[in-house]
């Protein structure tokens, strides 16, 4: 069970003879494990994420193949396709509360009640019971990147996309974040991929893959 | 022999009214005034009519004439009343009113008229005497108001539609039971709807005299019953079922074309002749009358006392009352309003106006109690 | 906090801020002050020296009060819910659809039409005898002729679905800027991350933002339906009245004693007004606050008829010209023809000659009070955007420059028309022009907003810095770079001055005669023909300032672009 890229190709639809992103990257990430993608900015690792994530811009095309746990992701829209994505902001929905905010990833088939009384426990667990009734607005950077995480979780994705989750986040809260997060991802067994540009963030015995790709194999 | 000294004498007589009037000074003083009339604007032929005497009048006499076009003339008499609380008597906004009955024995009361002109003015003895033109629905006149035209409740139907139109208010329920949805009448108080009214109640009560005295609340429970009853009855099948109603006659002649009602009402005998030759109605349209005759009465043109433009509403006045200018306005291309001048004084196709059979109005006072009861019981 | 290119110490610009002031917002007073006096009866000028509960009394006791109260709150309340909710479903649907562009482009002329414009063609369309019944006897025979009416109809239906019609191009105008600020494309990929399609982040996540941004744009739109008289006139129901309809005639009636009374049903239509406005704010707070479990309950929507929506509303719209055109060239057109049997220009020719004086009083009255009502906005948004409490400690609230919007028209000229009434020489023209002034302001203002507060303030603090005096700093420097917005703010303000009709006809005392009161004036008379032309005419003038302000602003555009391009090479 894992998520696999096929000979992905990613191309800029500005001109016909301009040279693509990359091309024919393939990689699989088993349920469980992190795929580290390292590398300055600018150089396409967003835009594989977004095209995992289905959030494809028009101004890109792609070719090959995506696989989560052998379905091909390219017939499903974005909101089918179970895979969380963690952005730099934490993209807190505003209108709602802290409690709010967990409950509306929690899967239709919690009802009523239950699905505040397992938002409060989630937020029991972070020790953040006390912002419960609060607004996104209201709260510190951290501790709107761990609601941000468990807001992701709580919708039981089948993989995760991590992009450059951490650069917003002070250097010293950065250590505890990142331990808790990739413990929490492993504690799921979710397959992982992570984009970022600085290699402290990648967590022991990930897969680290050099970007930009350029497929000498 | 006898008719040249009474001719010489009525001659002489006149002058000597008109001089009382200094018409010179009067003519003098009216160069350049514009005169704001405030008048019903409801009728594209009216308006036609008022922009080519604005123009004559500017060429005759340098007089400006500007329609103030409005929906229902008591609403200029409330502006009236309103500057004459507030003693604004001199600079008032209105020169000259477009009105007769209920209005003018409001106008009246309140002393919103100034001095009386209309005897004075130099085409006063073409006037036709014979005609009711100094007494407004039963109010003396007294030379307040000028006799402008006159008006008649005639109804439009179309030929090939009915064959055999009704020529009594009964027979009109009737048709109405028989063709549902088909007849209506513009809701009251505007004027062809009170109008309405009044025939039909005079019809209903078998023309009791007392309509034509002050009515008083037991004359007006007594008196008014059938016309409710006829109403109840005549609602039920009406068009839109009574629940909504034409603002106006105008409204009547366009239901007409639109083929939903199957007669309009008017109050201008000819007004089927200039709407065909404007195409507002097909050629197979005519006018009739009730057989007990048509509700008549004559309209008028008044100066308030406060009017800004007071020389230049009298040479417009006097205008208007002109063998030219009636003539023009009876034209049955034109407007078709019959004149208030002698036959012979007029020409064209305005010589040929037949008037039906007339009707006297009753008295204004049953005018507005009538307007309450309607609105108390179907208004809302 | 920075210094405004108008430095505080120029004295000349605090002239002009009071004068703004004096000018924009100082007839509110009288004209609430004209409005309780009247209503409490008290007017000496009138004869009317104490003050009574008298006009209340014969309020209360007027029949069929209740009703005409009951459907004003009923048209008014519909049909800002519909317009709502239907504006929502079209941008849920067609949000950067592949027609979203279309949709876009053509908001502007739609909204561009007039009012009375749309009631007459509305009526041409939608009455008995209008081109869908004539469509319906074309298919089912003659037969089936309707009988009814969504003209003057009882419940006041084709009221609502005209103001519902002609406000949902308004409320997507406001949403367009307003989305902007929400980040939509942040959240949709949050969204759909989180497992939301976007329908559904539309609904459960997006709406409730959006509602609470447009609950101004909603309050307009509620006092406008409320206090509408001239396309009430037009096609609003005759049996019961709407209440502003029923207060306009007692203000016009014979009657002395009902000019009290008109006072007094003045008051209650503000008073009525304030409740709405109160109605959508609880609504509003239901929705969002009180009843909330169902934002977080799941993913799930509601199938909404976006799509339909904008296809009726544009069509109709759209249709709207023509069918103005059509009975302006007719002679004779029977019903059930679908087209008119005989053609003519001569009402064209005919009206004409007489147009021209309307047509100089309307757009001689417009360029006046839009101008100066121009001036004042940027005076004032000048002002304001300081936000510096230090000298004068105040700003001018947002709420005191929307109050011409979001009060009665009527019941504010009410007052006003018996404050005029102590002036002893009359200054119509100047009356209407002031008039005009203050209502034009709050749209004018409104539309110089996004130019405001996207400007950066930092060209003028750099200006500033090089020695530049303020005034030569704000023509220089801010003035090329809101231009386009300028000329769109004052060609909303040319058109929101020719459409205007109660302040014309009440403050003008009937002698100053523009193309908007001849229209109303041939609408409820009945005339078809004529009252097609002045429909036409009154949509081809703003029409025709828009097309200045965009011309010339894009001009503006491409200086401005052009000056960058030139120095980055």
């Amino acid at each position: 069970m894992s998520l696999s890229i096929d000979n992905l190709s990613i191309h800029e639809n500005k001109a016909t003879n301009s040279p693509p992103l990359f091309s024919d990257f393939s990689a699989t990430v088993n349920n469980g494990s992190v795929l580290t993608l390292m590398g300055p900015s600018g150089s396409g690792k967003s835009t594989l994420l977004s095209v995992i994530a289905g959030f494809i811009s028009p101004d890109f095309s792609y070719t090959g193949k995506l696989f989560l746990h052998n379905k091909e992701l390219s017939l499903l829209k974005p909101e089918n396709r179970k895979i969380g994505t963690l952005f730099q902001d934490d993209l807190l929905f505003p209108h709602l509360t802290i409690c709010e905010n967990l409950m509306i990833a929690l899967p239709n088939s919690v009802k009523g009640k239950q699905r505040r009384i397992i938002a409060l426990q989630t937020l029991k667990k972070l020790n953040l019971s006390a912002l419960a009734n609060k607004s996104a607005l209201q709260i510190s950077g951290g501790q709107k990147a761990r609601v941000s995480v468990m807001r992701l979780l709580l919708a039981e994705p089948q993989a995760v996309l991590l992009d450059e989750p951490f650069s917003k986040l002070d250097k010293s809260l950065r250590r505890d974040f990142r331990a808790w997060l990739f413990t929490e991802l492993k504690q799921r067994n979710l397959a992982t991929i992570l984009v970022t540009h600085d290699s402290d963030d990648s967590p022991q015995g990930a897969t680290i893959c050099q970007w930009p790709w350029t497929n000498k194999e | 022999m006898k008719y040249f000294f009474s001719a010489l004498i009525l001659l002489l007589s006149n002058m000597a009214l008109a001089s009382q009037l200094d018409w010179q000074a009067i003519s003098d003083k009216a160069k350049g005034q514009t005169v704001y009339f405030f008048a019903w604007g409801g009728s594209n032929e009216i308006n036609n009519y008022l922009r080519w005497a604005n123009k004559s009048l500017q060429a005759q006499y340098g007089v400006t004439l500007k329609h103030v076009k409005v929906s229902d003339i008591s609403e200029s008499i409330s502006q009236l009343l309103a500057e004459k609380t507030a003693k604004k008597n001199q600079n008032g906004h209105i020169d000259m009113v477009w009105i007769n009955g209920e209005n003018f024995k409001s106008m009246k009361q309140h002393q919103l008229l100034g001095n009386a002109f209309a005897k004075q003015l130099p085409n006063w003895p073409f006037v036709d005497k014979t005609l009711p033109v100094n007494s407004d629905f039963a109010e003396p006149t007294l030379g307040l108001e000028a006799p402008w035209g006159v008006g008649q409740l005639v109804f439009i139907y179309d030929k090939n539609t009915i064959t055999t139109p009704p020529t009594s208010f009964a027979d009109l329920l009737t048709y109405a039971q028989q063709h549902p949805q088909k007849i209506s009448y513009p809701k009251p108080p505007a004027f062809h709807g009170t109008s309405f009214l009044k025939a039909a109640l005079l019809e209903l009560s078998n023309n009791n005299q007392l309509l034509y005295q002050a009515v008083t609340k037991n004359t007006f429970q007594r008196i008014s019953a059938p016309l409710w009853s006829y109403l109840d009855k005549l609602h039920a099948v009406a068009w839109q079922k009574g629940q909504q109603f034409p603002t106006n006659g105008s409204e009547t002649l366009q239901l007409l074309d639109d083929k939903q009602l199957d007669i309009a009402i008017s109050f201008n005998p000819n007004e089927v002749i200039s709407a065909q030759a404007n195409g507002t109605l097909a050629k197979s349209t005519a006018t009739y009358a009730m057989q007990a005759g048509a509700l008549s009465n004559i309209h008028f043109l008044a100066i308030p006392w406060n009017a800004n433009a007071r020389e230049g509403a009298l040479v417009a006045i006097n205008f208007l009352l002109s063998p030219e200018a009636q003539s023009r306005k009876g034209d049955l291309t034109i407007w078709g309003d019959p004149t208030v001048l002698q036959k012979q004084y007029v020409t064209g196709s305005a010589k040929n106006t037949t008037l039906f059979k007339s009707i006297a109005e009753p008295h204004p006072s049953w005018q507005a109690a009538l307007e309450a009861e309607w609105q108390t019981r179907y208004g809302h | 906090m920075f210094k405004s290119p108008f430095s505080s110490a120029s004295s000349s610009f605090n002239t002009m801020l009071l004068l703004a002031i004096i000018i924009c917002f100082a007839p509110l007073l009288p004209a609430l002050l004209g409005l309780l006096s009247a209503a409490f009866a008290y007017f000496p000028a009138l004869g009317l020296n104490e003050f009574s509960l008298l006009a209340f009394k014969q309020l209360i006791l007027w029949p069929g009060l209740l009703d005409s109260v009951l459907l004003s709150l009923f048209i008014t309340l519909v049909s800002t819910f519909l317009a709502a909710l239907l504006s929502f479903s079209i941008l849920q649907s067609m949000w950067q659809s592949k027609h979203w562009k279309w949709i876009e482009s053509l908001l502007a002329p739609i909204l561009g039409l007039p009012h009375v414009a749309f009631a007459i063609g509305f009526v041409f369309l939608f009455s008995p005898s209008g081109l869908f019944s004539r469509f319906v006897v074309l298919i089912m025979g003659e037969s089936n002729a309707e009988t009814w009416s969504l003209v003057h109809d009882q419940y006041g239906l084709g009221l609502i679905i005209l103001l519902t019609l002609k406000e949902i191009p308004f409320i997507l105008l406001m949403s367009l800027s307003l989305l902007k600020q929400l980040n939509l494309k942040q959240t949709f990929q949050t969204a759909h991350s989180l497992g939301y399609s976007t329908q559904q982040c539309w609904q459960k996540i997006i709406f409730v933002q959006w509602l609470v941004k447009i609950r101004f744009s909603l309050f307009a739109v509620a006092t406008y339906g409320l206090s509408v008289v001239d396309v009430a006139l037009i096609i609003g129901p005759t049996k019961p009245y709407p209440l502003a309809v029923l207060v306009w005639q007692w203000f016009n009636h014979a009657d002395l004693s009902h000019y009290s009374i008109a006072g007094a049903g003045a008051l209650l239509l503000l008073i009525l007004a304030i409740f709405t406005l109160l109605c959508i704010r609880v609504i509003e707070w239901l929705v969002t606050c009180k009843w909330r479990s169902w934002l977080s309950s799941g993913r799930y929507c509601l199938p909404l008829p976006g799509r339909l929506t904008v296809y009726i509303c544009y069509i109709v719209s759209l249709l709207i010209i023509p069918i103005l055109i059509l009975w302006s060239l007719t002679f004779r057109w029977p019903f059930p023809a679908l087209f008119p049997r005989v053609w003519s220009f001569s009402y064209w020719s005919d009206e004409l000659t007489y147009m021209s004086e309307y047509i100089n009083n309307s757009v001689g009255i417009a360029l006046i009070s839009a101008s100066l009502a121009l001036l004042f906005a940027i005076i004032i948004h000048e002002f304001n955007s300081r936000r510096t409490r230090g000298r004068y400690g105040f700003y001018i609230p947002d709420i005191l420059i929307a109050l011409p919007m979001l009060a009665p028209q009527l019941s504010l000229l009410f007052g006003l028309q018996i404050t005029t009434l102590l002036v002893p020489k009359p200054y119509y023209y100047l009356w209407v022009i002031w008039a005009h002034v203050v209502f034009a302001f709050p749209y004018i203002y409104l539309a110089l907003n996004g130019a405001y507060k996207s400007y950066d303030k930092r060209l003028d603090m750099v200006a500033l810095s090089l020695g530049m005096q303020p005034f030569k700093v704000w023509w220089t420097i801010k003035r090329p770079q809101i231009m386009p917005a300028i000329l769109i703010a004052w060609a909303v303000g040319m058109s929101v001055s020719l459409a205007q009709y109660l302040p014309t006809i009440m403050l003008g005392a009937g002698r100053i005669v523009t193309i908007t009161t001849e229209a109303v004036a041939l609408a409820s008379g009945q005339q078809r023909r004529t009252s097609a032309i002045y429909a036409l005419m009154q949509t081809l003038l703003p029409f025709m300032f828009f097309l200045f302000a965009v011309v010339v602003g894009r001009y503006y555009s491409i200086k401005n672009n052009q000056y960058f391009l030139a120095r980055t090479k």
